[in-house]
C-alpha cells in the first residue's frame, strides 16, 4: 500500500530525455564511420572517414568530454531550466566546434589533393549537426524563465556559423564549392523561390478569407467549398502542375490578353496557380474556424449596445479571428516554400533547379545546395509568421 | 416611458408577437413572463430593433423609435443577455466603455464612469479594471455585462434572463444586488424571464405572455391574489399564497418585542414570565441570546441560568429585509410561532408572528 510516507519518499527526478536521446545520438556519431566523405572529384565514389581519423586527437577528445556532459546533465536531476542552460553552451559550443573542425578537414584535404577533390559531409556529421540542433531547439523550449538567455545564446550559435560561413572556413566543403560555382544563380533562384512562394499564399489569402467567412455566414456554401478545397488538396503537386500546363497553353494561345502578361503552359504561371490553389485550403479553414470561434453572445450584445456591423467586425471579430487566420497563412507558406521546389520541373525557378540538376548529375552536394536553403526558408517563415501571431495575439485569449 | 401599441411580429409560417399593446412607465420595473417561445424575448428585442416589428408602433418618450438609426437608438438603451457577451479580448474596463466609447466620450470621463459602475457593483476597480473576461466568476462576468448595459447612463435598460445561467445562489444574490442597485438608480427596465420567483422578487408589474398574446399585466400582489385566468394560475403555481410572502418585507409586518436582559432581576423576570407565553433574552448590548418559555415556571424553583433556551441567532432570527417567506420558513423549522428579528450586528429590533403572516 502506498502510504503518506512513501509518497514522500517518492521524488520526480528531472530526466530531460531529449537532451540523453540528442546525446545518445551525438556519442554514436563521434565513433561513427563516416564523420566526412572524401572524393577525388566531383561525382567519385567516396571514402568515408571518422571523427578520429579526420580531426585532431583534442577535438575529438573535446566532442567526447561535451557530449558525456551533456548525458550527465539529462540525468543530473538538477531544475530543468537550469539544465536547459547549460545544455544550450554545450549544444552551441558543439555545433560550432563540428562545422569549425570539419572546414579544417575540408582545407586541409584540399591543400593535398587538389582543388577538384570533394569533402562532404558524411552521415556522421549530419547525426551529429542534427542532435545538436536538437539539443538547442529542446534548450529553447524547456528555458522556462532563462528562455531569454538560451534563445540568445542559440542567435549566438547561428552567427556564430554565419561567422565561419562568411570568413570563408568553410568555403572547402563540398556544398559550398557547389554553391561557389553557381553564386549569381543561387541567389536569382533563391529570389524566384521567394516570390513564387509569397504570391502565391498573399493570392490565396485575398481567395481564402472571404471564402472562410462567406462558408460560414451562408450555411448552403459551407460543404461545397470544403469539399472542393480538400478534393484539390489531395491532387498530388506533380499531377496538378501537369494539368495546368496543357489548360494554361491552350487560354494562352487563345487569347492574347492572357499571353501578353506572360502565361505559358511552363514556368511562373501554372506554378503560382498551382500553389495557390493547395494554399487556399488552409486559410480558408482558418478563417472558418477563427471566426467560428466568436462567441455569438458577443456579437448579440455587440449589436444590442449599438455597435455597427462593420465595427463589429472590426472592434470584435477580426482581433479574435486574426490569430486562427494567420496560423492558416503560416501553415500555407510552409507549405507552400515546399511545394515550390517541385515547381522548377515545370520550369518555374527556385532551388528546385539545383535539385533536379543534382539529381540528374548524381551530384548529392547539388541536391543539397537546394533541399537545405529551402528547409531553412521554410523553417524561418514558420519561426516570423508564429513571431506575428504571439504578437497580435490578444492578451484575454490563450 | 415605453409603450407598444398593436405590435405584431409575423415570421413566414408563425406569429411570434400578435396585436400587442402595454406601456411601462418611467422608472418601471417590467417583468415579461412566460413559457418559451411565447415571444417575449422577441417584444424585448423588438423595443431596440434587433428585430423590426411587422406592424404596430413602438415609441420611447414618445418618439416612434423608427425615427432613429438602429445604432443610435441601441446607444441610448442598455442591453444586458443570459450569455453576458463579454468580448474576450478586451478587459473589464475596455468592456465597460463600449458604449461611452461609441459616442465619444472624452477618456477621463469614461474611466470616471468605469470605476463608479464597478464600485456600484461591488467589483474592487483596482483589482477588477485590468482583468479578463475569462479569468471572471459567472457572477463576476455578469455584474461586469450589466455594468456595461449601465455605463452611458441610459434610461431605459432591456435585460434578457441575464441571471439565467447562474447557479442558484449566485443568481439570488445578483437579484437581490440588482434590486438594490434599482431602487437607487430608479431606471425604466424591460426584463424578460421565464423564472416567476424572479418575476416576482424583482418586478414592479409582471406581463405574462402566451404564444405571442398577452395575458395579464399587473403588479405580482395582485396577479398573486387574483390570477386572470386558468393558465396565468397554473404558470405561477399552486404556491402561489408563498409566492406572496416572498413580495412582503418583515420591516412592515415586525412588531416590538418583549425582552429582558439576562443581568435583570430574577424575581423581576419571573414576574414577567408569569404575564407572557415567552419571552426573548439579550445581553447588556441588547444583542439576541436566547428566550425563556413560560412552560419552565411550572417546575418551581425558577432558575434564570437553567431556563434559557440559548439560540443559534442565524438559524432563529431573521433580519427586517428579510421576506414574509423566510420568516415562516425559519418559524416551521424551529416549531414556533413567532421570529426574532435582529439588525446585522444580531440586535434585537422586533419580532414577527405567525399570525400576523396569516393575515398579511
Amino acid at each position: 500500500m502506498l502510504t503518506a510516507q512513501s509518497t514522500k519518499q517518492f521524488k520526480f527526478i528531472n530526466i530531460d530525455r531529449v537532451a540523453l536521446i540528442a546525446a545518445a545520438a551525438g556519442l554514436l556519431s563521434t565513433f561513427a564511420a563516416g564523420f566526412v566523405t572524401f572524393k577525388p572529384n566531383r561525382i567519385a565514389a567516396g571514402e568515408a572517414f571518422s571523427l578520429a581519423a579526420s580531426v585532431p586527437l583534442q577535438g575529438f577528445l573535446a566532442f567526447l568530454a561535451l557530449w558525456i556532459l551533456v548525458a550527465l546533465l539529462s540525468i543530473s536531476g538538477i531544475r530543468l531550466e537550469k539544465q536547459a542552460v547549460f545544455t544550450s553552451i554545450c549544444g552551441g559550443s558543439l555545433l560550432l566546434l563540428t562545422f569549425f573542425l570539419a572546414g579544417q578537414y575540408a582545407t586541409a584535404a584540399t591543400l593535398e589533393h587538389g582543388s577538384i577533390s570533394r569533402i562532404s559531409p558524411g552521415t556522421g556529421m549530419w547525426i551529429m549537426v542534427f542532435a545538436e540542433v536538437v539539443l538547442l531547439l529542446n534548450a529553447v523550449q524547456r528555458g522556462g524563465e532563462r528562455t531569454r538567455f538560451v534563445t540568445a545564446l542559440s542567435a549566438a550559435t547561428v552567427a556564430g556559423f554565419v561567422f565561419l560561413l562568411l570568413t570563408g572556413h568553410l568555403n572547402d566543403i563540398s556544398i559550398m564549392k557547389e554553391y561557389f560555382n553557381r553564386q549569381d544563380r543561387f541567389f536569382s533562384e533563391f529570389k524566384v523561390h521567394l516570390l513564387l512562394a509569397t504570391s502565391s499564399v498573399g493570392a490565396a489569402t485575398l481567395l481564402g478569407i472571404p471564402l472562410g467567412i462567406l462558408a460560414l455566414k451562408k450555411k448552403s456554401l459551407d460543404a461545397p467549398t470544403f469539399f472542393t478545397l480538400n478534393i484539390l488538396q489531395t491532387i498530388p503537386s506533380l499531377a496538378l502542375f501537369g494539368i495546368l500546363i496543357p489548360l494554361l497553353a491552350y487560354l494562352s494561345a487563345r487569347y492574347s490578353l492572357i499571353r501578353e502578361i506572360g502565361v505559358q503552359g511552363i514556368g511562373w504561371a501554372p506554378a503560382v496557380t498551382a500553389l495557390t490553389l493547395y494554399s487556399i485550403l488552409p486559410i480558408a479553414r482558418n478563417t472558418y474556424a477563427g471566426f467560428a470561434t466568436v462567441d455569438p453572445g458577443a456579437l448579440d450584445a455587440g449589436l444590442g449596445m449599438g455597435m455597427t456591423r462593420t465595427q463589429l467586425l472590426m472592434k470584435v471579430e477580426i482581433p479574435i479571428a486574426s490569430p486562427v487566420i494567420l496560423n492558416g497563412i503560416r501553415i500555407a507558406l510552409v507549405q507552400a516554400i515546399g511545394l515550390t521546389a517541385v515547381a522548377a520541373l515545370i520550369g518555374a525557378g527556385g532551388f528546385g533547379v539545383f535539385i533536379f540538376q543534382g539529381l540528374g548529375q548524381a551530384a548529392v552536394d547539388l541536391i543539397l545546395l537546394g533541399a537545405i536553403p529551402t528547409i531553412l526558408l521554410a523553417v524561418a517563415a514558420d519561426g516570423i509568421t508564429n513571431w506575428c501571431i504571439a504578437v497580435i495575439q490578444p492578451r484575454g485569449i490563450r | 416611458m415605453i409603450e407598444l401599441v398593436n405590435v405584431t411580429k409575423e415570421y413566414p409560417g408563425t406569429v411570434a408577437v400578435k396585436d400587442l399593446t402595454f406601456e411601462v412607465g418611467d422608472g418601471e420595473f417590467c417583468v415579461l413572463i412566460g413559457p418559451s417561445g411565447c415571444g417575449k424575448s422577441t417584444t424585448l428585442r423588438m423595443i431596440n430593433r434587433l428585430i423590426e416589428a411587422t406592424s404596430g408602433t413602438l415609441l420611447i418618450d414618445g418618439t416612434d423609435i423608427r425615427d432613429y438609426r438602429p445604432e443610435e437608438l441601441r446607444r441610448k438603451i442598455g442591453y444586458a443577455i443570459q450569455s453576458v457577451g463579454l468580448f474576450p479580448h478586451m478587459t473589464v474596463a475596455q468592456n465597460i466603455s463600449v458604449v461611452p466609447g461609441l459616442l465619444k466620450w472624452e477618456t477621463s470621463r469614461i474611466d470616471k464612469r468605469v470605476g463608479e459602475l464597478l464600485d456600484l457593483f461591488g467589483l474592487d476597480p483596482s483589482a477588477y479594471k485590468g482583468k479578463y473576461p475569462r479569468e471572471l466568476s459567472g457572477g463576476e462576468a455578469q455584474r461586469v455585462g450589466v455594468a456595461r448595459a449601465l455605463a452611458a447612463d441610459p434610461s431605459i435598460l432591456l435585460m434578457d434572463e441575464p441571471f439565467g445561467a447562474l447557479d442558484p445562489i449566485t443568481r439570488e444574490s445578483l437579484q437581490n444586488e440588482f434590486s438594490r442597485i434599482q431602487r437607487g438608480l430608479k431606471k425604466t427596465i424591460v426584463f424578460v424571464t421565464h423564472d416567476i420567483d424572479e418575476a416576482i422578487r424583482l418586478a414592479a408589474r409582471i406581463l405574462i405572455m402566451r404564444e405571442g398574446e398577452l395575458v395579464q399585466y399587473d403588479t405580482p400582489e395582485n396577479i398573486l391574489t387574483s390570477p386572470g385566468d386558468k393558465f396565468v394560475l397554473e404558470f405561477i403555481g399552486t404556491d402561489r399564497a408563498l409566492k406572496r410572502l416572498a413580495r412582503l418585507p418583515v420591516q412592515g409586518l415586525m412588531r416590538s418585542a418583549l425582552s429582558v436582559v439576562l443581568s435583570d432581576d430574577p424575581g423581576k423576570v419571573e414576574k414577567s414570565l408569569a404575564e407572557n407565553s415567552y419571552l426573548w433574552v439579550t445581553d447588556n448590548e441588547g444583542r439576541l441570546k436566547g428566550w425563556l418559555d413560560r412552560k419552565v415556571l411550572d417546575k418551581a424553583p425558577f432558575n434564570m441560568e437553567d431556563s434559557i433556551v440559548r439560540i443559534r441567532v442565524a438559524d432563529f432570527a431573521v433580519s427586517p429585509d428579510s421576506t414574509a417567506k423566510e420568516a415562516l420558513s425559519k418559524m416551521v423549522l424551529a416549531g414556533t410561532s413567532s421570529a426574532p428579528v435582529v439588525d446585522n450586528t444580531d440586535l434585537l429590533v422586533g419580532e414577527i408572528r405567525l399570525a400576523d403572516l396569516l393575515e398579511a
